[in-house]
């Protein structure tokens, strides 16, 4: 490293013996008098100043990113080392039996001697300094994240709240439909998406992550944790411990499934204390009556994906029924779904392993069916390949342009590019065709398709339903279709500004009283 | 300002805050907790707030006295720098807002792989495993004060490098 040509010894010695009882200070080191010491150095001096705050920002920096380039055998062997972490109980409140018999027979004048003993030695303890211990920092943090992207229904402890909402220790945080979502961030940067429907609920403070998983969905990253306290996650059959991680997790009843794709995950199951560790790009099952925990390597998420509506398709679909209809061996129409009351069909949520792979040309076909024309919408989820939470990670809409005109009864074939479907915002009440065009983005992952009609019952029938790769010359055909389309509608609105100018300039003429101002 | 934005700004520069508000308590896991209490401050506030200056500016204030209150409440006095001392390096902190933490990262990255590996060693163990300077010492045998000289020597050459590669873009 090049010295600076005017740094003389013996001004970098002077610079190394502050920098290095500036080092001490930092950490915790120094003593009174030589807290002093540097006060007074520094004072007069702004070159030192700018040296200490520049000590400052290296330090921390350094702290980070250093730690992100140990390997992950390193971190691990370190932070299991630390990880036996337990609050301290306070021990002036327990009291042996034996002692409390003992006791008992003393004499009253002992028990109120002993009795102003212990207040002075009390009153002593507290009046000196206290080393600041967890209970102190839990206290002073019972806040510990915040709510953000809130969208559909989404509660802490059964209240609705929004993004920004604070999340306090001990609070449960609930998506609670399946087309609602939220991010949970910390004050790290570390965040957690839960995907609707799930329950998580928020334990520990900043020092250190405690969650609870009771059912549904989530993915995270996890930033770098403080030394020896990585972030725990408990599911009702397993528990989780991670630092510097990014993974997917679903919580299923009597199983936990855990895909990781960076850092690296320890995995528990509670019933007889089994434990793997899921490496970057691993996945892992534990189910609570199941054999040996196993890992396997993570697959690849299919471009293409179809499904012909029968009796044994139907067997995982959790909102749905099977009819069946004149045109095939089996059709869908809307059930209702229990958590909202809505009238709706949705596949399962593959969420760990994906429906399909998003690509440009990604398109939803339906064969659909409307009895009753009228509103409808269709969503589908959207999870980074990686799991990372990001602004795009979410639920994605799609309504069909006139969906009150179309033909009632019919069998139609709907074919809508994925890059049509527009972001679900938290505003719940903004219509489609005002919402920014969001599209969800080339890479990211389908993870489940619903079609609703809320609260009315259309007699909505899907017979098939698959996502495809769109041939290119249909994509031309298709942006051409849209041009023309915008042009005649461009044109119409010229049209329609003109014969208002037109009206204006004669009334202008015939000197006619504005409407307005009558 | 939207929530957001103002979330986003401050998890930007939360290396800043952190830095600030470690100077003054001397331990990173309070530092943690108060730089929570000022974004969850901001994030209420966030309607009050025009502007990412006005935000930063704002929040290395709040972080400031929030530190000083935790250190008073605790009777901390006597082992932090003065309180005129702390609003005269306020001026430094300012300065640093001109480079953003990434940018400075991107540098100390190249500038430690420019190192002897030494040197390189006793920062992986100073920061990378996050032992203490007598940790440090103790593990690689020396005494305590020769590697609290060798630390400051390497963030002496650390900041002229950085300096170095951030005025001339490297």
């Amino acid at each position: 490293m090049p010295q600076k040509a005017h740094d003389s010894p013996s001004r970098n010695d002077s610079d190394s013996d502050f920098l290095s009882l500036s080092l001490q200070y930092l950490e915790g080191e120094l003593e009174a008098a030589d807290v002093r010491r540097l006060d007074r150095m520094m004072k007069s001096d702004q070159q030192k100043q700018a040296s200490f705050v520049t000590l400052c920002m290296q330090s921390q920096l350094l702290r980070e990113p250093l730690r992100h380039r140990l390997n992950d055998s390193q971190l691990a062997e370190s932070e299991l080392f630390e990880c036996s972490f337990q609050p301290p109980v306070p021990t002036s409140s327990v009291v042996d039996d034996s002692r409390a018999e003992a006791l008992a027979g003393f004499p009253y004048v002992w028990c109120a001697l002993a009795a102003v003993v212990l207040l002075a030695v009390s009153l002593t303890w507290r009046m000196q300094p206290q080393p600041i211990t967890e209970f102190d920092r839990i206290r002073t943090s019972d806040v510990v994240a915040v709510v953000s992207n809130a969208v559909g229904q989404v509660t802490i402890n059964g209240k609705p709240v929004h993004s920004g909402s604070k999340v306090y220790a001990g609070v449960t945080l609930r998506t609670v439909s399946s087309t609602s979502s939220a991010d949970l961030i910390y004050p790290d940067g570390t965040t957690f998406f839960m995907a609707g429907p799930a329950t998580l609920q928020v334990n520990g403070s900043s020092g250190q992550k405690k969650l609870f998983l009771s059912n549904g969905n989530l993915c995270a990253t996890i930033h770098k944790q403080p030394f020896g306290k990585p972030t725990l996650i408990s599911t009702p059959d397993s528990e989780l411990e991670m630092n510097d991680t990014n993974f997917g997790m679903s919580t299923l009843p009597e199983t936990t499934e855990v895909m990781v794709t960076s850092g690296l995950a320890t995995l528990r199951r509670t019933r007889d204390g089994e434990m793997i560790e899921v490496r970057s790009g691993q996945f892992a099952r534990s189910e609570s009556s199941g054999g040996k925990l196993q890992i396997e390597s993570r697959q690849g998420v299919p471009v293409q994906w179809q499904a012909h509506l029968n009796a044994k398709r139907m067997e995982d679909w959790p909102i749905g029924m099977l009819v069946q209809s004149e045109i095939s061996g089996a059709a869908m129409m809307t059930a209702t779904d229990d958590a909202s009351e809505f009238y709706s069909l949705a596949t399962p949520k593959c969420w760990t392993s994906g429906i399909v792979q998003i690509t440009e040309t990604s398109v939803l076909n339906l064969r659909i069916r409307i009895a009753k024309p009228g509103f409808y919408q269709i969503m589908i989820g959207v999870r980074g390949f990686d799991f990372k939470p990001t602004a795009l990670t979410g639920n994605y809409e799609y309504q069909e342009r006139n969906f009150d005109q179309v033909p009632a009864n019919q069998w139609r074939n709907l074919s809508i590019p994925l890059s049509q479907f527009k972001k679900a915002g938290s505003d719940g009440n903004q219509f489609f065709k005002d919402r920014p065009a969001v599209s969800p983005a080339a890479g990211d992952v389908v993870y489940f398709v619903y079609i609703s009609s809320q609260t009315v019952d259309r007699g909505i029938m899907i017979d098939e339903m698959s996502i495809t790769q769109e041939p290119p010359a249909a994509q031309t055909n298709r942006r051409r279709a849209r041009k023309a389309r915008d042009q005649s509608d461009r044109v119409r609105r010229d049209r329609r500004q003109k014969a208002g100018t037109n009206c204006r300039r004669a009334r202008r003429a015939l000197k006619l009283p504005q409407l307005v101002s009558q | 300002m939207d929530q957001a934005i103002v979330i986003r700004v401050l998890l930007t520069e939360r290396a800043k805050f952190l830095a600030h508000a470690w100077s003054i308590l001397r331990d990173e896991h309070a530092a943690e907790d108060i730089f929570q209490e000022v974004m969850l401050l901001a994030v209420d506030r966030s309607d009050q707030i025009d502007s990412e200056p006005a935000l930063i500016a704002w929040a290395r204030t709040a972080t400031r006295y929030r530190a000083l209150h935790w250190i008073r409440d605790r009777k901390l006095e006597h082992l932090t720098l003065s309180e005129e001392l702390l609003a005269s390096l306020e001026t430094h902190w300012e300065q640093s807002d001109d480079s953003t933490s990434e940018e400075t990262i991107t540098a100390l990255r190249a500038c430690i792989e420019t190192m002897t590996p030494r040197s390189q060693q006793i920062v992986a163990l100073r920061y990378g495993q996050g032992l203490s300077g007598k940790q440090v010492a103790a593990t690689l045998d020396r005494k305590a004060q020769t590697v609290y000289m060798a630390l400051s020597r390497i963030h002496q050459r650390l900041r002229d490098c950085v300096q170095l590669r951030l005025t001339k873009n490297i």
